[in-house]
């Protein structure tokens, strides 16, 4: 198989490599200075987390180069803008808190597909993201817990007494056993998504073995070599501590530094995702300019043309300024045919007459005249479901 | 050699099912990715059905700001599942109109050439079912170089050539040999 | 699969049908329309559960392709609606009950009836969309189940113009004279009042590989349909007037001595009046009469008669008329007197429309019908099927009437109607007389699988089987006996329609006349007893027809291969041989325009539903394509009445009317109106049609009648319609 979802044509890559260099020297200066506030004046690093920190700090960065290659993408960098552009208003942050709620909080997305498919989502996704938290917050020491008392614990966060909680209460319970909490459910979601592959076996393309499978056995790996350590250490008497400590401190390693380039990519673009409901809603509508039905924003309208031109293949109409995203889908299907099956093609809102360019594409009708705007202002048809 | 679809819209009698046929395969979820379409309503019946051209640069997957569609083995693909976020970007940028958002999941999905039947040597099922074979599989020269009509294969949209591998004829407009009138 | 020489022509395609894991593929036909197209139906191993449609590219007939009908068809058979137990009703409401109860109900009721008013006051009015097996049993329940001279059945609605036409001109009625692959050989094809794009969609293959070919093809119809829009020359007809269409290119073909004198002299008789009838036909007085221009008569009469080979094929839209059997007739003559016919690209046919519809019109469920399209008035036919069915021939009782007569009827003899496989409430013709005819029965059963517009009316309703829950044989519309397979498993405690009739046999005592267990025992008793008559169906086995991939009747015997190709040896089925050139004048429509019924209304289908919708409107793909009917107006007549695009009309004939939206197109004439037929209620264009019955074959006149529209106004929309659009 041959599978290709690089980028189709070639991006100059020096301005590329300066901009990921900058931003991954930022980002390890950051990261620098929350490790030294953290662990207040690395006064705390927790020697037993060394191997973890490394691989912590190499896998950031890692994304960071990934992130900065990532929004390099004409149509990647005008989303990020989009998104930007939620913080500069009260009704971008409702926006904002709305839809995180709605695709992070309770991924409304996948409920539609099935309700196994959400539970087994959720359960994997809030499993792997506390997990994160956690790991990140002990491994860059960011927080740690203080012995105040005989029996209190202080907990500290970048070096700041945040509140004290009782050795055995529950709170410290729950805390403390985090990341056991969130193995069980990330073990429940991976056997849940196992089993709806044997069953669901639907030769979904991109369900090959090694982009799909594998990170489920990693995700399981994890969780279970985690959970054996609290099993050895609280039942066993530390049996195989060290053995299993090794080995989860193995699997997580490969996890830190396989997940930027792997299925787990898709998270941070689901923190993109998050922009799309404001970018659709908060836009003038588009009409179609030719059968006056609104299909689009005029933004992202604008932002694809420029996309496209920027990427070296803008799709123009002969004659005109129109694009053909200026029309609707279904036009630009009819339109083509009309065109090959040498037909005028009448732009019904305005008295533009395209026909065929004898190269298949349209251009403006001999004998009728131009002078109209793409997307102009007569946009005033009826919101008609796209079709 | 490599099949590709070949379309000769003269024949299309707007049934639809390749559109219902399209919902048969093994995983398209019951979406179908197929249209039709009258071309010009009221005037006459005629109608077209349009599958995705796979192009050879396609427009939908430098649109997406997420690198969900990718290529495969000249097969353009629906958007990777996990990584749409469901922007739309694909179904403006596509010349042909193709690319579809599925609102209640959120997710673009298009004709992938029924992967499951062609990856083991079947046609497609718009191919299969079409009843007046409108809708051809045919080896990628042969459908560059039908006798009966002139096609269309290479895409002049303004200045920028777009290649696609799905093939359409064009209505023979002297002698409608093979084509109405 | 080896291919038998007979579909050496046809459109299979070299592709094996995909099988996965866990299913297995059931090889069987398609339920909606003549053409019983192959398809393989996924189901689930273990559980019996159809999981969808797997295209059966080896089939001949269609390989592999189907219609969207086709390819959803299969969805009816998880459907939700489907009825799951026999229903009584009990206090004005249809109530489920146990088949005990209803059919002890049923069989109390026929023999109090029968008591009472003697045999004949039991009526069956069956369906022509079951298989061979069913309709051979309702003929025989009839007659010796029941004793009553009461059956008929929707194919009148539908074939009966075309069977009574090939009868009088050829003297056998087999809707078609050569395998469907002919028709790719011929040089010109004449399509009249056939729709073949949106009606019988797998035919169009046959019809581009004849185009491709170079042959000409002349569609006539009012409409620019999807088969028109293909045509070289369209013949844009007003409705009505064929028989002048026909006439008008006989007298051309003859006057420029296009004919085949030799072939006139030898195989025909009647040559002498026809001549002379069509002389006073000249093209300027068919155009007038028709509408059609008269240099486009000319040319089709040139394109037709200069042909070496050519096709004459009709359906509905020449045959539902009053005067239909001769419109077939007349366009027969067009095949008789250019010799067309008995060879490879030369015959003529009619579209079957319904799944059996040739099939059903042979075996004994017609009202003066016995099996093997024997007359039940010829004493030898009814020694024979006596014999075969182990009664006295007194016990045969004689002709009954016609499917609208029928309904007319009811109430007078008839006390007690058990309805099969039909739903006259949408089919027949002046629908909203119907309901009040149904009303004057004592009793009304109804048995299918759906609650129709038709069992919704009924007392008792019983619950049967779609088609792929059921085995059998249908017979397709080239006379290619075909096998339907299906699964092992009927949903709820529904049975299949010959298994309700033998049980209800049972109950009346006459079981020992039903003891069947199988379609095939049904099968081997219909074989002997078609054995002689013109559908002789003695030679065919379930094993031939699975290994030639079906068998053309007649098939006389078991080493017999079947008959793809009538008259190789231009022998017509009369005593002389020859077949018969009727003249017909020109009558017109039993209803014409006038002054307050100012324009023409026709009727049809839909390529997305099938006959009365009962199945297709439930399939939500197809529902969804073509939820309501709409009236198909020409935008100069619109813009006379104001009538904008997709907005509601009122059209109104003598009998009725019906609220439509428009849709403005000017694919129809000026002068006339059309609507698609497959709706119930105040959705029934049949509302308006005209019960006009062609005297020959009884078929009615749904393709014209007169009517008049305005605008809708807000306030007489009918509860519920607003929402049409």
């Amino acid at each position: 198989m041959n599978r290709d979802s690089r980028a189709f044509t070639s991006y100059p890559s020096g301005r590329f490599v300066s901009k990921a260099a900058l931003y991954v020297g930022i980002m390890a200066i950051l990261l620098l200075l929350s490790i030294y506030i953290g662990s207040v004046g690395f006064g705390y690093v927790d020697l037993a987390l060394y191997g973890y920190l490394w691989a912590t700090v190499l896998s950031i960065l890692l994304f960071t180069a990934r992130i900065a290659a990532w929004t390099s993408r004409p149509p990647a960098r005008r989303l990020w803008r989009q998104g930007l552009s939620l913080f500069s208003s009260p009704r971008g942050w409702m926006f904002l808190i709305r839809t995180l709620f709605d695709n992070i909080g309770r991924q409304r997305f996948i409920s539609g597909r099935s309700w196994q498919r959400w539970a087994q989502h959720m359960l994997l996704s809030w499993g792997v993201l506390v997990s994160f938290g956690i790991t990140y917050a002990l491994v860059l020491n960011w927080m740690h817990f203080e012995l105040v008392e005989p029996r209190t614990y202080s907990v500290v966060v970048f070096g700041i007494h945040l509140f004290r909680m009782g050795v055995d209460s529950f709170l410290a319970i729950l805390l403390y056993h985090g990341l056991n909490w969130t193995g069980i459910a990330v073990i429940i979601g991976c056997l849940m998504a196992m089993r709806r592959r044997e069953i669901n076996r639907k030769n979904l393309v991109e369900q090959t073995k090694d982009f799909d499978i594998f990170p489920l056995v990693l995700l399981i790996a994890i969780s279970i070599t985690g959970s054996l350590l609290t099993v050895s250490a609280m039942w066993m008497e530390g049996v195989f501590y060290t053995g299993i400590a090794l080995s989860h401190q193995v699997a997580v390693i490969v996890f830190l530094l396989y997940m930027p380039f792997s299925k787990f990519w898709h998270i941070p673009l689901r923190f993109l995702g998050v922009v799309v409901p404001m970018y659709h809603a908060a836009h003038a509508p588009k009409a179609c300019s030719r059968c006056g039905r609104e299909y689009a924003t005029e933004t992202q309208i604008r932002d694809v043309q420029a996309v496209l031109q920027e990427r070296g293949i803008p799709v123009r109409v002969g004659g005109t300024s129109l694009h053909m995203s200026d029309f609707c889908s279904e036009c630009r299907r009819v339109s083509n045919r009309l065109a090959a099956a040498g037909s005028l093609v009448q732009l019904e809102k305005s008295r533009v007459v395209l026909q065929g360019n004898g190269s298949n594409g349209l251009t403006l009708a001999d004998g009728f005249p131009a002078g109209m705007q793409a997307g102009g202002a007569e946009s005033h048809g009826t919101a008609r479901p796209e079709r | 050699m490599a099949k590709v679809l070949y379309i000769d819209f003269e024949r299309c009698i707007g049934c639809r099912a390749c559109m219902i046929g399209c919902e048969e395969c093994s995983g398209h979820d019951h979406l179908s990715r197929m249209f039709v379409d009258e071309l010009s309503p009221g005037e006459t019946v005629a109608t077209s059905p349009t599958p995705c051209m796979h192009c050879v640069t396609p427009a939908c997957a430098e649109s997406c700001p997420v690198q969900a569609i990718s290529v495969l083995d000249g097969v353009v693909l629906s958007a990777s599942q996990e990584k749409c976020i469901g922007c739309k970007n694909c179904t403006y940028a596509c010349p042909f109109g193709i690319p579809r958002v599925d609102e209640t999941r959120n997710l673009m999905y298009k004709c992938d050439l029924c992967y499951d039947r062609t990856s083991k040597g079947r046609p497609p099922m718009c191919v299969s079912v079409c009843p007046t074979d409108t809708i051809l599989f045919l080896d990628e020269e042969e459908a560059r170089h039908k006798r009966s009509k002139p096609v269309q294969y290479v895409w002049d949209f303004g200045g920028t050539a777009i290649e696609t591998r799905t093939v359409v004829g064009i209505p023979d407009t002297d002698t409608h040999r093979f084509g109405y009138h | 699969m080896e291919q038998h020489a007979q579909n050496a022509d046809f459109a299979q395609r070299p592709y094996e049908a995909i099988t996965r894991e866990g299913e297995t593929l059931i090889a069987t036909h398609c339920a909606f329309c003549g053409m019983q197209c192959g398809m393989n139906i996924r189901v689930e191993n273990g559980t019996n559960t159809v999981l969808g449609v797997e295209p059966r590219y080896d089939f001949p007939m269609n390989g592999g392709r189907l219609c969207p009908k086709g390819v959803s068809a299969y969805r009816q058979a998880e459907h939700t609606d489907r009825l799951l137990k026999p229903h009584i009703r009990k206090n004005g409401v249809l109530t489920e009950s146990s088949w005990d109860e209803a059919l002890d109900l049923i069989a109390g009721k026929i023999k109090e009836l029968q008591a009472r008013h003697g045999k004949d006051s039991i009526a069956i009015y069956s369906g022509s969309s079951m298989t061979n097996e069913k309709c051979y049993i309702m003929g025989k329940f009839a007659r010796i189940g029941l004793g009553t001279r009461y059956i008929d059945y929707n194919g009148r609605y539908c074939m009966a113009a075309a069977a009574t036409g090939f009868n009088q001109t050829v003297g056998i009625d087999r809707g078609s004279t050569g395998p469907w692959s002919d028709i790719k050989f011929a040089d010109v094809l004449l399509i009249a009042g056939s729709n073949t794009a949106e009606c019988h969609p797998l035919s169009m293959p046959y019809v581009w590989g004849a185009r491709d070919r170079g042959a000409k093809l002349i569609v006539v119809d009012p409409r620019q349909t999807k088969t028109a829009l293909a045509a070289d020359i369209h013949l844009d007809l007003r409705p009505g007037t064929d028989i002048a269409l026909a006439n008008g290119l006989l007298h051309v073909m003859i006057s420029e001595n296009l004919v085949d004198r030799d072939f006139i002299d030898r195989h025909t008789s009647g040559y002498e009046a026809l001549s002379e009838l069509v002389a006073r036909y000249d093209p300027a007085v068919v155009s007038e009469i028709t509408g059609v221009a008269a240099g486009k008569i000319v040319e089709a009469a040139r394109a037709f008669g200069k042909a070496k080979n050519g096709f004459v094929l009709f359906a509905r839209g020449v045959e539902q008329h009053s005067t239909g059997s001769d419109t077939v007739s007349n366009y027969v003559n067009l095949c008789l007197v250019t010799g067309k016919v008995g060879r490879k690209g030369a015959g003529f046919a009619t579209f079957t429309g319904q799944g059996n519809g040739q099939g059903g019109r042979e075996h004994g469920q017609k009202a003066d019908q016995l099996p093997g399209y024997r007359k039940i008035t010829d004493p030898a036919a009814r020694a024979h099927i006596a014999q075969v069915w182990g009664v006295d021939e007194s016990e045969i009782p004689g002709p009954g009437i016609s499917a609208y007569e029928m309904l007319k009827s009811l109430g007078e003899e008839i006390k007690m109607l058990l309805l099969v496989c039909s739903n006259p409430m949408v089919s027949a013709p002046s629908v909203g007389h119907v309901e009040q005819y149904l009303k004057k029965l004592d009793f009304f059963v109804a048995i299918d699988m759906f609650l129709s517009e038709s069992a919704e009316l009924a007392d008792v309703v019983l619950p049967s089987t779609v088609w792929l829950e059921d085995n059998g044989t249908t017979t397709n519309v080239e006379g290619r006996v075909i096998r339907i397979k299906g699964i092992d498993r009927t949903p709820g405690e529904s049975k299949r329609d010959w298994k309700i009739i033998c049980e209800l046999a049972e109950r009346l005592g006459r079981g020992r006349y039903f003891d069947f267990n199988s379609p095939q025992e049904i099968f081997d008793e219909l074989r002997i007893a078609s054995k002689g008559g013109i559908a002789d169906y003695s030679g065919i086995t379930y094993d031939k027809i699975d290994r030639m991939n079906g068998v053309f009747w007649p098939c006389p015997s078991e080493e017999h291969e079947g008959t793809p190709r009538l008259f190789e040896d231009l022998r017509f089925n009369f005593p002389d041989g020859k077949a018969r050139l009727h003249a017909f004048e020109h009558t017109g429509p039993n209803e014409k325009v006038d002054r307050d019924y100012p324009f023409i209304l026709t009727t049809g289908r839909v390529v997305f539903h099938y006959l009365s919708g009962n199945q297709t409107r439930r399939i939500e793909a197809l529902r969804k394509l073509c939820p309501d009917p709409y009236l198909e107006i020409h935008p100069i007549l619109a813009a006379r009445y104001g009538i904008g695009n997709g907005e509601l009309v009122k059209v109104s004939s003598r009998r009725g009317s019906i609220f439509v939206p428009a849709k403005i197109t000017k694919a129809i004439r000026e002068d006339s109106l059309f609507v698609p037929y497959h709706w119930g209620k105040t959705l029934a264009i049949n509302n308006l049609t005209n019960p006009a019955l062609d005297p020959k074959s009884k078929i009615p006149e749904f393709k014209v009648c007169a009517v008049t529209l305005e605008k809708a106004k807000r306030e007489e929309l009918p509860h519920g319609q607003s929402a049409l659009h």
